[in-house]
């Protein structure tokens, strides 16, 4: 057909590109009308595809999204610090409140770390709580110059306009807060603004009572409202959680807390820069503060977020090549079963170009149908799980909704998944297209011939029926079960970890912080309590070091910890005194190997340390190191233990001993049950895999059901004449089904070698990104065999139906007017 | 699955049979009674639409009748299932059909091996009977090609060889002339009637009175009933 183009047109006859148009949209209505089922699938796998990627994408966006609008929205600070009390801490302040980076004050208030006590089915429950005192106890800008009038000239020169927000966007009594529910505590009573992250976790409405604990006494207070801060991550990955009481009842709670100083910058994205010199400017004058900013927590969103958005674009591109395969596989039957339409549109005049374009045009178009729903779909409901699992999200949608409500992300996953629709399409109706009509009207509905297998199952032979494109219920099966393999490795892992929390180097089962109790007084108690099978003490100090400009928290070890089974990377553990191990994050962020020194700096105190190695450290995500105790006494002679982890007999009961240490320790201690408790970001992983794995497992049971019934359709003469040479219905039933179970077999072997190597991988990925290093999943091999298995057994019971309709079929029926 | 019968081969009675497109019923039998004795070669006639096809799909068990009675080979295939029906076509039919409807893509060979191995015939046995046949209906030489590469005499040959290959009491055979040459009409039809000679009972549907003119008898069906039965002239 290609000369027809050279020829010139008909002379006299007007030539119209909209009737060739609708000239090809006949044709394709033609091919397609009569794959309505296949279409139906098309669709269904390209929207799952275009779904999942559009909710990562979402995800990926909206999370740090999220936090940079409840930040915008609330006024928070870029930086904030937290001064403990000294003498010169007013003068510290005011020294970093001066920088010239810094454009104004956004928030000064007292600051203490409370327990609170939460009665709930007769049990008694603590958790920390950071409490926030409003309105501002102190006054930073009454005592300095530039940085106050600074204050005053964008935040209203006042603290009670200040901690509206220095932009004026006022929307609590504190920069940094907005409120979710409820309202503001009333100055003076006994009212408490809890985090709404800790409030879901554990179950307490507005309106509860609660009792809070600090240094200096307890206090009844009723929760009014609940709140998310711009000033921490969310409870539970990052604890104490915030909480906004009454300065009054503050000072009632710690007669000497801390100064909470955050101030907003001309450059905000030098925030982490500012804070590294700004703690060292007052630690000159014996300030020893701990600081955070804003573009950390937007790393640290992104950083959660990119488990799940990964996961998520990952399935969408898994759906997408399995909806490829699949609708690969439907076209390619739907073209068949077209051969005589195509014959019939060739002889009339349609080009074979024409006749492909037409089969893509109709793919493509149920791709882009399916696409834009399906993109559309993953963006908003992604929108709405953002909103209900984060608070900061939540406040953000109910604020300033700067979450976007949509971008070029939803067109172009519908455009991509639309294009490969359309190119499976036109690649399925090449054959036919450029087969001769006269050939492809003989067809007249084509045929696919029977592949049979002829076996011999020990004396007898037997007949094993192929499926028609064979590889693409394995690759759905292969796809499916990669991501099912990954779903088990991460719950087995993540099982084996709570098991045995000493892989991620947790070895007590219980850990005893002191309330006010002299140390030597909880070694006593610790020591009399029967079931303790040992303990050590541990003290925390956040350090810098000037030379890499970073700071790591050193945990100081004391007592009953050299024998413990630390989980060394690189080098050794700390046998020493003036040496550390250092986590692999903060190995990596201060440029150091084993046998090399680090200067630390603490306040005006230096140490010189030499780096041992590095073990698998947990905390702030691996930037953070081991000393002896003696080692960090050095430093810091003042320094206590503040917490006891305590390990038990192997028979003794973690409850039974938990009630006895808070009986014997009187008020003195508070008691908390260790272990390993997955992130929130890890459990919606979990859920997503493990979520992923089904729907995908639900792809390839119709690729499996849509291939058989193909098999059938296409395969019909063939089958016809075996039935009439006397094939049993049981014989055709059991070849098709051990057909598929043999085609398939091969995709979940190959699916199940894929899961195991990228969940390694992947785990290795994470536990790079997270900085912790040295994670390894825990394979559940018997279950993944088991899973390799049976998936091409489920495959096989997927083939049943329409193998049992083709056994039930007569020859007469299936031949047509050949037999 | 009992053995076949050869003492009356084929006993029908009253069978009717019609097709339906939607509401639309196309009657093809209509109260056609037949009986075919062991050994007997008969051929039944009549033009196109007459409903010979559809009366020699219901002898075989390919098709259901919708009324009547129907004994071949000692089975009442009304009464059977599908399976069992299977079994019967396999055991005691053998068929020819016009289209040959070899399975294109096995070769000669494996497509006459076919139902020895579905009748559960170890694979040398059955490999060793289909050689013999297509030896004796002289193609052997060609057992490895396929369908596509042989000639529809070829095929035909083929065809009756896999009919033949568990030795059934009946062999039906639908226009089996009708795609071939003369020539070659000639040799299927002196196979058919070798089949014959060796004992078995051939039913044979044809258009065609110099085929017929092979038979024992001749059924003319006119319309989905018999018009006469006769020896051929």
């Amino acid at each position: 057909m290609r000369e027809a183009r050279t020829l010139p047109p008909a002379a006299g006859r007007p030539r119209s590109r909209f009737a060739v148009a609708a000239a090809l949209l006949h044709l394709s209505r033609g091919l397609l009308v009569q794959s309505r089922a296949a279409l139906a699938l098309l669709g269904l796998t390209m929207g799952l595809a275009a779904l999942l990627a559009s909710a990562g994408a979402q995800v990926w966006r909206g999370t740090p999204a999220g936090y940079e609008a409840l930040h915008a929205s609330t006024g928070a600070p870029h930086a904030w610090f937290l001064l403990p009390q000294h003498p010169l801490r007013e003068t510290a302040a005011a020294v970093v409140a001066a920088d010239p980076s810094v454009a104004a004050q956004a928030i000064v208030a007292p600051v203490a770390t409370v327990s609170m006590l939460v009665e709930q089915e007769g049990a008694a429950r603590a958790v920390d709580v950071r409490a926030y005192g409003w309105p501002p106890g102190g006054a930073v800008h009454s005592t300095l110059g530039g940085a106050g009038g600074a204050a005053g000239a964008e935040g209203g020169g006042a603290f009670g306009g200040m901690g509206g927000g220095a932009d004026g966007a006022a929307n609590g009594p504190l920069a940094g807060f907005a409120l979710l529910e409820g309202r503001w505590p009333a100055a003076g009573s006994p009212e408490v603004v809890l985090d709404a992250g800790l409030a879901a976790a554990l179950g307490l409405p507005a309106g509860a009572d609660v009792r809070l604990v600090g240094r200096d006494g307890p206090v009844a207070v009723r929760i009014v409202g609940l709140a998310a801060s711009a000033l921490q991550c969310p409870y539970p990955d990052c604890a104490p959680a915030p909480a906004v009481v009454p300065a009054e009842l503050l000072a009632q709670l710690s007669a000497a807390p801390h100064m909470l100083l955050g101030v907003r910058l001309h450059d905000p994205q030098a925030a982490p820069a500012f804070v590294f010199a700004a703690r060292r400017r007052a630690a000159a004058y014996g300030v020893l503060a701990e600081g955070g900013n804003w573009r950390d927590l937007v790393a640290q969103q992104q950083l959660t977020a990119s488990l799940s958005a990964g996961f998520l674009v990952l399935g969408g591109g898994l759906s997408l090549l399995a909806g490829a395969a699949v609708s690969a596989h439907v076209v390619a039957a739907a073209a068949v079963a077209g051969r005589r339409v195509m014959g019939l549109g060739r002889a009339v005049g349609f080009t074979p170009r024409q006749v492909v374009a037409a089969f893509a045009l109709g793919c493509g178009a149920v791709g882009a149908a399916a696409g834009a729903a399906g993109s559309r779909v993953g963006w908003l409901a992604a929108r709405a799980w953002l909103a209900a699992g984060s608070a900061w999200t939540a406040a953000a949608a109910g604020g300033a909704g700067a979450v976007p409500a949509s971008d070029w992300t939803p067109g172009f996953v519908a455009l991509a998944v639309a294009v490969v629709a359309a190119a499976t399409g036109a690649r399925a109706a090449r054959g036919g297209a450029w087969a001769s009509p006269g050939a492809a009207v003989a067809g007249a509905g084509g045929s696919v011939p029977v592949r049979l297998n002829l076996g011999r199952l020990g004396a007898r032979p037997f007949i094993l029926l192929w499926p028609v494109r064979p590889l693409v219920p394995a690759l759905a099966v292969a796809i499916s079960m990669t991501v099912g393999t990954g779903a088990l490795v991460l719950a087995g892992t993540l099982a084996a970890f709570s098991r045995d929390p000493a892989q991620l180097g947790v070895f007590h089962q219980l850990t005893v912080e002191r309330n006010g109790l002299d140390p030597s007084a909880v070694d006593r108690i610790v020591e009399a309590v029967p079931g303790v099978a040992g303990f050590h003490r541990e003290g925390w100090l956040r350090v810098d070091v000037p030379e890499a400009a970073e700071s790591i928290i050193v945990r100081g070890l004391d007592g009953d910890w050299r024998e413990l089974p630390w989980r060394v990377l690189a080098g050794r553990f700390i046998q020493e005194p003036g040496e550390i191990a250092l986590g692999t994050s903060a190995m990596e962020r201060l440029g150091v190997q084993p046998g090399d020194h680090v200067e630390v700096v603490l306040g005006q105190r230096r140490a010189r340390w030499r780096v041992a190695g590095a073990y698998l450290e947990l905390a702030n995500y691996g930037l953070a190191g081991a000393v002896a105790w003696e080692t960090l006494a050095d430093l810091q002679p003042a320094a206590q233990p503040a917490a006891w982890l305590v390990r038990l007999d192997r028979a003794a009961d973690a409850g039974t001993v938990r009630a006895l240490l808070l009986e014997a320790g009187g008020g003195g201690i508070a008691v908390s049950a260790a272990g390993f408790e997955p992130p929130a970001a890890v459990r919606t992983a979990g859920r997503l895999v493990g979520g992923l794995s089904l729907l995908l497992a639900g792809v390839a049971a119709v690729a499996v059901v849509q291939g058989m019934a193909a098999a059938v359709r296409e395969q019909r003469r063939d089958i016809a004449i075996l039935k009439a040479i006397g094939m049993t219905p049981g014989q055709l039933v059991a070849g098709a089904v051990t057909g598929v179970v043999a085609a398939t077999a091969p995709g979940s072997g190959v699916g199940a070698v894929a899961g195991v190597l990228l969940s390694e991988i992947g785990f290795r990925i994470a536990s790079a990104m997270t900085g912790i290093g040295g994670l390894a999943p825990v394979q559940p091999w018997a279950l993944v065999a088991a899973l390799t298995a049976a998936a091409p057994l489920a495959a096989g019971l997927a083939a049943l139906p329409p193998a049992l309709a083709a056994a039930r079929a007569r020859a007469t029926e299936l031949g047509g007017e050949e037999i | 699955m009992g053995v076949c019968s050869t003492e009356f081969v084929v006993d029908a009675r009253g069978l009717t049979k019609a097709y339906r497109d939607g509401e639309i019923r196309y009657p093809a039998l209509r109260g056609v009674d037949l009986q075919v004795a062991a050994g007997e070669f008969v051929a039944l006639m009549g033009p196109s639409g007459s409903g010979k096809s559809t009366l020699l799909h219901l002898i075989g068990g390919l098709d259901r009748p919708d009324d009547g009675a129907l004994r071949v080979a000692g089975h009442d295939l009304p009464g059977m299932g599908e399976t069992a029906l299977a079994i019967f076509r396999r055991r005691c039919v053998g068929i020819v059909f016009q289209y040959f409807n070899l399975l294109h893509h096995l070769d000669a060979l494996t497509n006459v091996m076919l139902p020895a191995l579905l009748s559960g015939t170890p694979a040398r046995e059955a490999r060793t009977r289909a050689l013999a046949l297509l030896e004796r209906l002289g193609i052997g030489h060609l057992a490895a090609k396929r369908p596509p590469q042989l000639s529809g005499g070829e095929r035909q040959r083929v065809a009756i060889a896999r009919a033949l290959i568990n030795e059934p009491a009946l062999l039906l055979a639908d226009e089996p002339t009708g795609s071939v040459d003369r020539a070659a009409a000639g040799r299927i039809l002196d196979m058919l009637a070798a089949a014959h000679a060796e004992g078995r009972t051939v039913l044979l549907v044809t258009h065609d009175p110099d085929v017929a003119a092979r038979a024992g008898r001749v059924v003319q069906l006119r319309d989905g009933k018999i018009l006469a039965q006769a020896a051929p002239a």
